[in-house]
């Protein structure tokens, strides 16, 4: 199965297209691209939609009613901290596949 | 008179050391007309960052303790590509971004006035890259001249 994984910044441009990029990297080098299919967008335009995606990694505050579905991203920005969400990313993404 | 040194990002119009301002919105104000001037955003610019950072705060921490702040809005306040940057004689503080609590006492300015940033993917990359380098930010930290600024961020392909 296909995971839809979301990017998610205020703008939708700058720290979600830096985002987008690190994950494509990294999902080619963990030999996930082809479990994962990645869209990018700004928070405001998908606070309703939330539940489209099977991962939601944001670059900012997200509101309460959507916090538990969110993964932190800055990390992947600044790189303190990177592994953990990896770590949490990979997980969301295995999630499932043992029980296919 | 020094070269007048540019890349496509950065121009000496809107390169600063050592400024003092009493608060966010006064440095982010200041350069946003900076900006202007040079003619790369709309005059709305400004109160477009200032309001955007009150919701989609761009404080980031970094390794060292450092704090850089990444301030930037819609593609529609642009004319055309251009970061403005201020290094602060005293940090100002920001908010932290994605936290609604917690704040950073930013240094370092990059205000992001970018008119296709899907496009500049690899020039994000290498910016948010030097954050993640603390060697490369050390030597950062060391720089007080708009040259050697340019010449610092071409040389790691930031242009």
């Amino acid at each position: 199965m296909t995971k839809k994984l979301l990017v998610i910044c205020g703008t939708g441009v700058a720290t979600s297209t830096v985002v987008m990029g690190k994950l494509k990297t990294w999902l080619e080098q963990q030999g996930l691209s082809k479990n994962v299919k990645l869209y990018q967008s700004k928070v405001a335009e998908e606070v309703n939609h939330i539940d489209d995606y099977d991962i939601v990694v944001s670059t900012t505050l997200v509101p309460d009613s959507i916090k538990e579905k969110v993964i932190d991203g800055v990390p992947l920005l600044t790189g303190v901290g990177a592994d953990k969400v990896y770590a949490e990313i990979k997980q969301d993404i295995e999630d499932g596949e043992a029980a296919k | 008179m020094e070269k007048t040194r540019i890349n496509h990002f950065f121009s000496d119009q809107v390169i600063d050391f050592n400024q003092s301002f009493p608060d966010r919105n006064a440095v982010l104000q200041s350069v946003a007309n900076r900006l202007t001037d040079v003619g790369a955003v709309k005059p709305t610019f400004g109160d477009a960052i200032i309001a955007r950072e009150k919701t989609y705060p761009t404080g980031l921490k970094l390794n060292d303790g450092v704090g850089v702040a990444i301030p930037h809005t819609d593609a529609d306040q642009v004319l055309h590509d251009q970061i403005g940057f201020v290094a602060l004689k005293k940090p100002v503080t920001f908010r932290q971004m994605a936290s609604a609590t917690e704040v950073v006492e930013v240094s370092y300015l990059f205000v992001l006035a970018l008119k296709t940033a899907h496009q500049q993917l690899d020039m994000l990359q290498k910016l948010m890259g030097l954050f993640s380098d603390d060697n490369a930010m050390a030597a950062f930290q060391r720089i007080t001249t708009v040259a050697s600024f340019v010449d610092f961020m071409t040389e790691r392909g930031i242009e």
